[in-house]
């Protein structure tokens, strides 16, 4: 890193280290800091047997958690607490607290649960076996269909590591994904400041927060760390130099503008002096204040990593290379991509100034000559919405507080712990401000996914998306409240301040993260269920599941006609009982066979979503039987099928 | 040579081999499923970044990791769209890849220091 600054935000380490060896070094501290996350550990372990997923209510997998797994979370917070505020700062130890707690956060499902959860889940893996049975694409299927590379990956994995199909893998997903985003995220968070603590503390804070869910075996999942892997390589290596001056060179050079730079170290402490200067000179306090403003923005970040002219040549090779993929599998995440790279680019903040152009023509490439077939037939649903932020903000936030009483409180506390995660971050952001640190390119980034909340809700999950991708710099501006300097040694009240914070994102996390795990949890009788139909039912049938949710369209996608009761297709009145409705559509649609099937997480998303009695869906399934126009054809502990006759 | 210089080359083409080994000879074996996540997450990438001599371990891994899933996402996706789907062909492709970024890595990083060594720059 060049050090441009005078380093006063550098963490103060001891200038020189004893020449002893690594146990010679070692304090009382350090095992303490070592054995109590390892400890936390073994209690969480030991705490697994002890779930019992089929006593959970609407509060999610909190409610079935047994208070050691709690206090084993608790404890290893604590821990990484005092270890991030402990005056000998190890990094090392940092580290194992987050791999522990992105083992333990992320990693409890696929552990305690004995199938892959949500039912997105095996609607892609339906997609990636489509792939694996035929080596084409479809896109008359669905959506990705149009954009479907990373469903291709995941074809291309389960062939190669010999699976039957993806649902082997696919509970791991959300511990995988966040392991890869966790290089990224502290590239860019080290190319932001240099207090390590501040570092640390928000890659810390980034996976406390993540509750947004949307890491499970998805094409966002990957995008986002597509997007971070872009921004860091920007941010890290493509940083305008301060006070560059370039050297003539070649049209190549000067296209990739990749040349040396000659260094004025000085020049921003210069610019500062001229400002204060002015003032002096009895300048208007407007103009004084424009060109103070102008002077905050225009002066570049003091963190670059050297690189030489074809480092950055192979770095633009990655980063073009990335970001292809990134189009070519999810509709939305690009134009995160192009917003934040054209902000950056626009206040000067990274160069080739020409990024934004060839991103913008593979974008458009993509969206409307592979997308066309998509676009055409979903026109109204792509640009419907465009400009009508009342209705983003229904979609996105209003609606979303509905349903039972346990699903609404659990909606409201994502709610409460988006604002006092925002609400934090700029705070942290103003105190920034106000200490005289030029933080622009963060707060950039942090603002710019919000205008897209104009352009699309993307079906009510914008804000999500929004959430997610700010979350790296939100997390910096929380983490900064806490460390003005770095040579500022922590205090009693800091650390207290600190454990106080955390272990209330922790409760919230737990909270808003696996709050609606009832829908989401999957038993392996359901998946059994759902693969005896596909093995009974021929080509051509109709099937039926009782409500949204549990697992659905996991294989053979092409070869069955897939509903849900709450389709609007099938206009079936539940509440007034026309089952005559759901016989009359599927004799009018001759099938060679229609089957409906119920299971437990059907049931459950009824309860949690339609607003209606929970056992409205039990009566409307023995009414059906009752009808005579159907009969029970199999059924195990979670779940029922039902042919029609 | 020094080890930083040969141990990457040599954990490529071993890891090919490996990959290479299960794939067309030990189709049901145990270990399979983990060959095939190490290569496939880091070392075809590996193989490309590394000639890149960039400084600072998580940086190496980060890109290499994005590249590896990049590469194998877009080869594959060609294969899809010109209707020649073969996962062992992007598997030999993406072996080929990874002997031929080893084999240069030892030809071009044998003599020269990494820029992780050179002095930093500071005001």
């Amino acid at each position: 890193m060049l050090l441009l600054k005078p380093p006063e935000e550098t963490l103060l380490l001891p200038a020189s280290t004893p020449p002893a060896r690594l146990w010679q070094r070692l304090r009382l501290q350090d095992y303490i800091y070592t054995l109590l996350p390892l400890g936390a550990l073994m209690l969480w372990l030991f705490s697994l047997p002890l779930f019992n997923m089929r006593q959970m209510n609407d509060l999610g997998l909190i409610s079935v958690m047994p208070p050691s797994a709690i206090i084993a979370l608790v404890l290893i917070t604590i821990s990484f607490c005092f270890t991030l505020q402990d005056a000998r700062f190890r990094e090392p130890l940092i580290l194992l607290h987050i791999a522990l707690l992105i083992f333990m956060l992320y990693g409890v499902t696929a552990l305690v649960e004995g199938a892959p959860r949500f039912s997105s889940v095996y609607k892609h893996v339906g997609y990636t076996d489509y792939f694996v049975r035929n080596g084409v694409t479809d896109p008359g299927l669905a959506l990705y269909f149009s954009w479907p590379t990373f469903f291709i990956l995941g074809a291309l994995f389960t062939q190669i590591a010999g699976f039957h199909d993806a649902t082997s893998f696919v509970a791991w997903a959300p511990l995988a994904f966040n392991v890869l985003y966790f290089g990224p995220l502290f590239l860019i968070q080290r190319s932001l400041t240099r207090n390590r603590r501040v570092i640390w503390l928000a890659v810390w804070i980034f996976f406390l927060v993540n509750w947004i869910g949307q890491d499970y075996y998805s094409p966002q999942g990957m995008n986002i760390f597509l997007y971070l892997v872009i921004i860091a390589i920007l941010l890290h290596w493509f940083k305008r130099a301060p006070g560059a001056r370039e050297k003539s060179g070649n049209w190549f050079k000067r296209v990739f503008r990749a040349r040396r730079v000659r260094e004025k170290p000085g020049r921003e402490r210069i610019e500062k002096h001229r400002v204060e200067e002015h003032k002096n000179e009895g300048m208007s306090r407007w103009e004084w204040g424009k060109r103070k403003v102008r002077w905050w923005v225009e002066i570049s970040d003091t963190i670059v990593a050297p690189s030489t002219f074809w480092q950055k040549v192979g770095l633009l090779c990655v980063l073009f290379g990335v970001f292809a993929f990134d189009v070519s599998s999810h509709p939305l995440t690009p134009f995160f991509v192009l917003i934040s790279v054209t902000a950056l680019v626009f206040f000067r903040r990274i160069q080739p100034f020409w990024l934004p152009f060839p991103m913008v023509i593979m974008t458009a490439w993509w969206v409307l000559v592979v997308g066309y077939p998509f676009l055409a037939g979903h026109s109204n649903m792509v640009i419907g919405s465009f400009g009508l932020l009342d209705s983003a903000v229904t979609l996105n936030v209003t609606s979303r507080v509905t349903g039972s009483q346990g699903h609404v409180l659990i909606t409201e506390l994502c709610l409460i712990m988006t604002a006092l995660f925002w609400l934090l971050a700029f705070l942290g952001g103003v105190r920034r401000l106000f200490q005289g640190y030029r933080d622009l390119t963060a707060i950039l980034l942090a603002a710019a996914p919000f205008p897209l909340l104009i352009a699309q809700s993307y079906g009510g999950e914008m804000l999500f998306r929004i959430y997610m991708i700010a979350l790296p710099f939100m997390a910096f501006f929380v983490a900064t409240l806490f460390y003005e300097r770095a040579s500022r040694l922590p205090t009693r009240w800091l650390t207290v301040g600190l454990i106080v914070l955390n272990v209330v994102f922790l409760g919230l996390f737990l909270f808003t993260r696996y709050g609606n795990e009832r829908n989401d949890y999957v038993s392996t009788q359901e998946v059994a269920a759902v693969r005896t139909l596909y093995s009974i039912a021929p080509r051509g049938s109709i099937l039926i599941r009782g409500w949204e949710g549990g697992p659905w369209e996991f294989q053979n996608i092409e070869k069955y006609d897939s509903y849900s009761l709450d389709d609007s297709i099938l206009t079936v009145d539940i509440v007034d009982n026309e089952y005559e409705a759901l016989n009359d559509y599927v004799k009018q649609r001759n099938p060679p066979a229609a089957y409906m099937i119920f299971m437990r997480t059907t049931q459950a998303s009824f309860a949690a979503t339609s607003g209606l009695p929970p056992d409205r869906l039990r009566q409307f399934e023995h009414e059906l039987l009752a009808s005579g126009d159907c009969k029970l054809i199999f059924k195990n502990k979670d779940a029922e099928i039902i042919e029609f006759v | 040579m020094k080890y930083s210089t040969w141990l990457w080359p040599t954990v490529l083409l071993l890891s090919a081999l490996a990959i290479w080994v299960v794939y067309m000879f030990l189709p049901g074996s145990v270990l399979r499923p983990y060959i095939a996540l190490w290569f496939f997450v880091l070392c075809p990438g590996m193989a490309l970044i590394r000639l890149l001599r960039l400084r600072g371990i998580v940086a190496e891994y980060t890109l290499a990791v994005a590249t590896s899933l990049t590469l194998e996402a877009l080869i594959a996706s060609i294969q899809i769209y010109t209707h020649s789907w073969s996962p062992t062909l992007t598997l030999n492709i993406l072996i080929g890849i990874c002997v031929v970024g080893a084999l240069l890595q030892l030809y071009v990083l044998r003599s020269t220091s990494h820029p992780g060594e050179q002095s930093v720059i500071t005001s």
